[in-house]
């Protein structure tokens, strides 16, 4: 299925300071498999879209093809409505950022920082200092005089960031950039990335594996599979609207309803489509065991509580529907006084949250 | 590349050490003692014998007659120079060969090696002669640039240091190639790429990430050729012709004409020390590579 491009929510105040990018129909095969299959897709000025998508969706493929390493079958880019689809790599001047980073193994990280602005014929006072600027940015500049293999994850990774943006490209292309890295220190880094890019403002694709990462740091999310777009929305609109089960499974934790589901167990809603029609989505997070207090006329389910656990900020709820399928909820809340007398085996009503419900069609 | 273990800086060893440093090395004795028995006492009987003389008296005359006749610093020279024209033949047509061959898919990868291996499975001698059928003064190449009418007279192009070289060159280029090309192939692909998505040319970006990144291979291969070279004895007997002295042709003469083991021994000895210094100055070539520009 194809979408239409939604409205743009470019980040305020910066639209004018990167350049916008016009794919369109672009395509790539390697032998009878289709990687990127015209694939169109249109960045604004600043704006930062991520990618998303599983190995394989073609994700990685199109940033290079950006990049300038691939040279697709068909299809153009433009930058700011110039036609660069056959122009190389290196006269592209987009910052790109590898995976595994690519930093240069023989030289420091300030030889690493300097090396675009040499390319650049930056005079050498002017480039040492745009060059600690940049790793002032990414709070590094302790650590110029080190060498690579002395750099821990986290500190490559901003290297490799100082380096891709010192030369103030006007896109910025990042291939997983923090995978590599521990939970703790990703979740740090994409807020760093995050604010780096709202003040710098340089167009930014960002492909990603990770659907809260694209989630997080993102002012659209772009969810990719075999080679074509499924939807593309801000992140929010993304998640709560998806246009299909496949978006809906993707992002987060989606329980799907058929409308023959629907008719045998849930209560409070009134049939509305054919036995062939969209899937009713819920979120587990939109669904609990007490009423939802802005739900006047309620939406509920009748299931056998199967195993309940405390998580913290939820409580994973595992049930078994009325059809025979099991599913797991996480309720924000559990009424507190019944919380011990619920046992395995036993009987109870799960509230699903009105303004949550939210129909997708199949794929 | 020769690496020995590093040794404990903090001597003396304690003896129960030392037992634990054998117990726990009883596995590698048999190798150890193969290379005791068979390389560092024949080396230690060499240095013996070098400083005797004919009657058998401890005498530094072997290595007097080594610095006093001028014909040995002629052959020494000859030696290094021929080497090192063999290590230079090597890197000229090695790198740009390796730099093609590391990027090559597996498959064109694995049957281009089994090329550049192949000549090492051929006899030294068989390949020494067939380069003398094709240089020689009526060999294959002078014949034809006579019929093409390009020449008049037969070119000198066999028994001398260009054959010599040319040969050996033959031999060593397979060496030089095999550590060039795995260094070379284990360069990250990403690093040119990120250097290119920065604005480097593919040349710049040859010279600037590729190339300093092959370097240990590309020293290791020089190393390896140079040193081997220097032993060389087959192919210069053949393509020199008796115009290009080696040292081990020396050696081989001072031993079947005059029966001397002093006086080849001594040139033995010299020539390991000229090995040995030639390992040095890489090792410390290597780690300024490696460790050169840190500086924390």
């Amino acid at each position: 299925m194809k979408m239409d491009t939604p409205s743009i929510h470019p980040h305020p105040g910066l639209a004018g300071v990167g350049k916008s990018v016009e794919i369109t129909a672009l395509r790539k095969t390697y032998g009878k498999h289709v990687v990127l299959d015209d694939v169109s897709l249109t960045l604004q000025r600043g704006e930062f879209l991520a990618i998303l998508g599983a190995s394989g969706s073609g994700k990685s493929t199109l940033l290079m093809a950006l990049a300038g390493f691939v040279e697709a079958d068909s299809g153009s880019i433009r930058l700011d409505g110039r036609d660069i689809t056959h122009l190389p790599a290196n006269k592209r001047g987009f910052g790109v950022m590898f995976q595994n980073y690519a930093l240069f193994p023989h030289m420091t990280v300030l030889e690493n920082i300097l090396y675009p602005l040499k390319l650049r014929r930056v005079p050498r006072p002017e480039a040492v200092e745009r060059a600690m600027a940049a790793l002032a940015t990414v709070k590094l500049d302790h650590l110029a005089a080190r060498r690579i293999d002395a750099l821990s994850g986290g500190q490559r990774q901003r290297v490799a960031l100082a380096r891709a943006i010192v030369y103030e490209p006007e896109i910025l292309l990042m291939d997983e950039p923090l995978s590599a890295l521990d939970k703790s220190l990703r979740e740090e880094m994409q807020i760093e990335i995050r604010e780096l890019h709202e003040k710098l403002g340089i167009t930014t694709l960002y492909v990603t594996h990770d659907q809260r990462e694209a989630l997080t740091i993102a002012d659209r999310v772009a969810v990719m599979r075999d080679g074509r777009f499924e939807q593309i929305a801000p992140p929010e609109e993304i998640y709560r609207r998806p246009s299909s089960a496949f978006v809906a499974e993707f992002l987060g934790e989606a329980i799907l309803f058929d409308p023959e589901e629907q008719a045998q167990i849930l209560s409070g809603l009134p049939a509305e489509h054919d036995s062939d029609g969209p899937l009713l989505m819920m979120r587990s997070e939109d669904m609990q065991l007490v009423p939802w207090v802005e739900d006047a006329a309620p939406v509920t389910l009748t299931a056998e509580l199967r195993d309940i656990v405390f998580q913290g900020d939820s409580w994973l709820v595992k049930l078994r529907l009325g059809t025979g399928r099991e599913i797991a909820i996480r309720a924000q809340r559990v009424s507190s006084s019944r919380i011990e007398t619920l046992a395995p085996g036993q009987s109870c009503t799960v509230y699903l949250r009105r303004d949550a419900l939210h129909y997708v069609g199949r794929s | 590349m020769v690496s020995l273990p590093a040794p404990d800086s903090r001597a003396p060893l304690a003896l129960h050490r030392l037992t634990g440093f054998v117990l726990g090395r009883i596995g590698v004795m048999p190798a150890l003692l193969t290379v005791g028995v068979f390389v560092l006492l024949p080396c230690l009987w060499l240095v013996w014998l070098s400083v005797l003389d004919r009657s058998g008296a401890l005498s530094g005359e072997n290595y007097a007659r080594l610095i006093e006749q001028a014909s040995y610093r002629r052959i020494f020279l000859i030696t290094f120079r021929v080497s090192f024209e063999t290590v230079l033949c090597c890197l000229v047509l090695g790198i740009p060969f390796a730099s093609y061959v590391a990027k090559l898919p597996p498959r064109a990868f694995g049957l281009v090696m089994a090329a550049v291996l192949f000549p090492l499975w051929t006899s030294l001698l068989v390949r020494a002669y067939a380069w003398l059928v094709i240089l020689q003064r009526n060999g294959l190449l002078n014949t034809w640039l006579q019929d093409w009418g390009l020449i008049d007279a037969p070119l000198p192009l066999a028994f001398n240091e260009f054959a010599t070289v040319l040969g050996m060159t033959h031999i060593m280029l397979p060496i030089f190639l095999l550590p060039t090309i795995s260094a070379m192939r284990s360069v990250d692909g990403n690093l040119l790429k990120a250097s290119e998505s920065m604005g480097a040319s593919g040349l710049r970006t040859y010279l600037s990430v590729f190339l300093p990144l092959s370097l240990s291979g590309i020293l290791a291969g020089t190393i390896l050729v140079f040193v081997m070279s220097l032993g060389f004895y087959v192919t210069p007997a053949i393509l020199g012709g008796g115009n290009v002295q080696v040292i081990s042709m020396r050696i081989a003469r001072s031993l079947s004409t005059y029966s001397n083991f002093g006086a080849s021994s001594a040139i033995g000895v010299v020539l390991l020390i000229c090995v040995f210094a030639v390992l040095g100055l890489s090792l410390l070539l290597r780690r300024r590579l490696s460790g050169g520009k840190e500086t924390k």
